[in-house]
């Protein structure tokens, strides 16, 4: 009798089997040897299995959510841990646009302004206002000419905006979640091309040396009006908007060469174009435009720049006579904007 | 649905009462069984001292099981299963390990030689004719030795435990052709291997 047959299974006769489907190779297999296990064995073996139970490795229930609790919570902690340490060591791109999001909105008429320092040097220096050169002289141009020529207070809308923008949101610190949200939605809201230059202009803060980065925040806080203790607020705001008719009067390009000045050269050309009358000015020069092929040094071979400058400025502002020489070689250029 | 079943198997009914915390039932169930896994993993793996530990391996799995134990199908299907995972996963490790001196897989360490001992023997240096019973046992042993190791189980589980079609299919986790597709390969390579056997012992 088979092992089968003894432990209550069925016979192959009572159901199907492959018994006759194997055939002879059914039968060949009745010549091997059943094995019998040594009689120790059973006892072994629950000696074995009870081994293992006392040792908690047999019949232990799976590990539950309860288990696995703590090692996550764990995990979960070290992760917002971490978080919080990493934003309070590296700035993120992300989070610095949302703590930042006035400025950065404004970052253009902060950049031209500079800092607190070179609007004070305007200030003291009584600089006039740019005069508008009409083509011509007065009195080809009929009775208004004289009126024309007359300095007028250009609007500024620009600086009007930033300034709101700064009173209305807080920047440079850390924001609440409802802030941040609110922020997100502003950004969202944008248009792609606004989208792309307030990331633009987040790279371009994110560029600034620390100390460049200080000064701005410091003249966003003046134009916010949030440092009681500073200097006169109106009177940085009229040099800002006295340097933006100044800046104002040269073509974009130019312009964004003289914005990219340091404090020193910037007040260099604002003397430098100052003492220019509009007279003197041939047309082409102050509409920016490039000086001919002899300029106020000379002629230049091709492709040799005006002068040496750091090529990581951009292009140099325009030089028209008298010539504006920029920073003179080994002089200290004062400290960054 | 099942307790009928339950009552007519003994090897279910001893189960439900492990699952119940009987230890003198596990007892006997092993007694009832292990004689049976000992049979299949000698064959299946050519080793007894590794079918002892294979069928110990077995308990052990049933043992960690019994709290989840259903008899929503024979005892013999779920053990048959059980016996199929330790042997499948035997072989996995030491594949992985390369345990080149562990003769998990008899074929593996006897293919090499099974066809060329039939050969000796049917070459007259040891005349099939005067092969007593133990040489034939050798030889068919060999004979299964080639065989794949599924098709060994199933032909196994077959012979040895007389399971069905349906019985194979539910222990191996195949679909009822797929069995009859073994065993009849199984059938075909036994058949091939004896008869040249028995053809050259009777020259």
């Amino acid at each position: 009798m088979s092992a089968a047959s003894s432990a209550g299974v069925p016979g192959p006769a009572a159901r199907e089997t492959p018994a006759g489907d194997l055939g002879a190779a059914w039968d060949i297999l009745d010549v091997l040897p059943r094995s019998s296990s040594p009689p120790s064995m059973t006892s072994t073996t629950i000696e074995m299995v009870a081994a293992s139970a006392a040792a908690g490795a047999v019949g232990k229930p799976r590990a539950t959510v309860r288990d696995w609790l703590l090692p996550a919570a764990t995990v979960i902690a070290g992760f917002v841990i971490g978080l919080i340490m990493g934003r309070a060591t590296v700035e993120d791109p992300d989070w610095m646009l949302l703590d930042n999001l006035p400025l950065l909105r404004h970052f253009d008429v902060l950049r031209e302004a500079g800092s607190v320092g070179f609007l004070e040097d305007i200030a003291r220096r009584n600089i006039p206002e740019p005069r508008r050169f009409q083509g011509g002289r007065p009195e080809d141009r009929g009775p208004d000419a004289a009126r024309d020529e007359q300095p007028r207070t250009a609007a500024y809308p620009a600086l009007d905006q930033a300034i709101a923008a700064l009173r209305d949101g807080p920047f440079g610190s850390q924001l609440d979640a409802q802030e941040q949200a609110a922020r997100r939605n502003e950004i969202a809201e944008m248009s792609a091309e606004d989208r792309r230059l307030l990331v633009g202009n987040g790279f371009e803060f994110q560029r600034l040396t620390p100390i460049e980065r200080r000064d701005i925040m410091k003249l966003a806080r003046v134009f916010a009006g949030r440092d009681g203790t500073g200097p006169d607020r109106d009177e940085l705001l009229a040099s800002a908007r006295l340097w933006h008719q100044w800046v104002a009067t040269r073509d974009p390009v130019e312009r964004n060469a003289v914005i990219d000045l340091d404090r020193e050269e910037r007040l260099e050309w604002l003397d430098h174009y100052v003492q220019v009358r509009p007279g003197q000015w041939r047309p082409g020069q102050f509409r920016g435009l490039p000086p001919g092929p002899e300029g106020p040094e000379g002629p230049r071979p091709p492709g040799r720049p005006p002068r040496d400058r750091d090529p990581r400025r951009g292009p140099p502002p325009h030089d028209g006579p008298p010539p504006f020489n920029g920073p003179r070689p080994g002089e200290n250029p004062g400290p960054p904007r | 649905m099942m307790a009928s079943g339950a009552e007519a198997d003994p090897s279910t009914a001893l189960m439900l009462r492990v699952r119940d915390g009987d230890a003198e039932a596990f007892e006997q169930l092993v007694a009832l069984w292990q004689d049976r896994l000992v049979n299949l993993f000698r064959y299946q793996t050519g080793d007894h001292a590794l079918a002892e530990d294979l069928a110990q391996e077995v308990f052990l799995r049933v043992y960690r099981a019994r709290a989840g134990y259903k008899p929503t199908a024979k005892f013999s299907t779920w053990i048959h299963t059980i016996a199929n995972n330790a042997a499948s996963d035997l072989r996995q490790r030491a594949y992985r390990r390369r345990e080149h001196g562990v003769p998990v897989n008899v074929s593996a360490s006897t293919s090499a030689i099974g066809l060329e001992h039939l050969a000796v023997a049917a070459s007259g240096q040891r005349p099939a004719r005067q092969a007593d019973r133990s040489e034939l046992q050798d030889v068919v042993q060999r004979a299964i030795a080639e065989l794949s190791d599924s098709q060994r189980m199933a032909l196994l589980l077959a012979k040895f435990e007389l399971c069905s079609y349906e019985e194979i299919a539910a222990a191996m986790g195949l679909t009822v052709p797929a069995v009859k597709s073994l065993l009849f390969r199984a059938r075909d390579q036994l058949r091939e291997k004896l008869e040249a056997y028995e053809r050259e012992g009777r020259k």
